[in-house]
């Protein structure tokens, strides 16, 4: 009598044959002790082989992707370093414009050439400028960009960001 | 249970809690196809939580289309190859020819599968990790996808003829490894 093959063997608990090779299979299996005994068997291996395949990671794994997904969240609140320059220089450029707008208006206000109203506008900054309350009040701001810069950087810095 | 998709909304909506549930159900799946091509624990831990952090990253470009679990695996697959590469792994080591195996089936019919369960199982395990990287991905994907053929041709590429055939010679291959690795345990017991 000829045996099933393996391959027809693995086929049908694979559950891939077609009903007429199905029939066929059990037909046999119903008249061939050896072919049950090496389904069994195979049948056996099969059961075993997710407890084998399959692997667990640690008991903290879920944790761990978790709080690593956190950090990315907080990472994206923080703008770009870049995309932060560009909004202080725009700001820069607005203020650049409203100082030249008032320093034309005054010009005109007072029928001065450009020379003339530079002049009155230096004497009037060395005046303000002078005083040590003045002073402090200009070089605070600067002093306060810049921690605010140093800030933004070691943020990112800290986040795993360069 | 609620589907992938349901998660994945949540997710992109906000709910950044809500992806606990997408890794918890594929926590298992990502590490042991990690663990299949590097097969080291702490490296396939390191390399599966990359895998879902990425994933996260890249959910809005998740195209329904295909399965999450097909989408999962090639993040999965192409982090694991980056990595070896990075550590300059050589992941071909364990490439070996059947002719290497001294099949001397010294087992009569059916006696190899009559061992006992534990014992079946401890040489299961050596089994497959001698097996070739690609042969054990594709056999790993096979029992992760619950047998389902047509799933690991999704996701490989493959065609489902080929991963049938895929199928069958690496289970002969397995079991020409099986045989050595008993031949040798008996001649270790002798």
């Amino acid at each position: 009598m000829r045996h099933l093959t393996e391959e027809q063997l693995w086929a049908y608990l694979d559950e891939v044959l077609s009903p007429g090779e199905i029939q066929e299979v059990k037909n046999h299996l119903d008249n061939c002790g050896d072919c049950r005994l090496q389904l069994d068997g195979l049948r056996q291996i099969d059961a075993e082989m997710p407890e084998v395949i399959i692997s667990e990671p640690s008991m903290r794994f879920t944790q761990n992707v978790m709080e690593a997904v956190e950090l990315e969240v907080k990472a994206r609140e923080y703008p770009p370093l870049v995309g932060l320059i560009w909004q202080r220089l725009y700001g820069m450029g607005l203020a650049f414009m409203i100082i030249g707008g008032l320093f034309f208006i005054y010009m005109n206000r007072f029928n001065l050439t450009l020379p003339e109203t530079a002049g009155q506008m230096s004497q009037y900054a060395a005046q303000w400028t002078s005083h040590p309350l003045m002073t402090t009040f200009l070089i605070i701001p600067l002093v306060l960009w810049a921690l605010f810069f140093a800030d933004r950087i070691l943020s990112r810095r800290m986040l795993g960001r360069g | 249970m609620e589907t992938d998709l349901y998660h994945i909304e949540r997710v992109l909506k906000g709910e950044t809690n809500a992806f606990r549930h997408l890794v918890e159900r594929y926590q298992n799946f990502v590490f042991t196809i990690a663990n299949r091509i590097l097969k080291n624990r702490e490296e396939s831990e390191e390399v599966a939580q990359d895998v879902f952090v990425k994933a996260f990253n890249r959910l809005a470009s998740y195209r329904k289309e295909s399965k999450f679990s097909t989408w999962l695996y090639r993040i999965t697959y192409n982090t694991a190859i980056d990595y070896t590469r990075r550590r300059k792994y050589d992941t071909d080591s364990l490439d070996r020819e059947d002719a290497h195996f001294n099949v001397e089936d010294n087992f009569s019919k059916g006696q190899l599968e009559q061992l006992a369960g534990q014992q079946q199982r401890q040489f299961l395990e050596q089994a497959i990790k001698q097996l070739p990287q690609e042969d054990g991905l594709v056999i790993s994907l096979f029992y992760l996808y619950e047998k389902s053929v047509e799933e690991v041709a999704e996701a490989t590429g493959l065609s489902q003829s080929n991963v049938k055939v895929k199928l069958f010679r690496i289970r002969k291959r397995l079991k020409n490894i099986l045989v050595t690795l008993l031949n040798n345990e008996a001649k270790e017991l002798l």
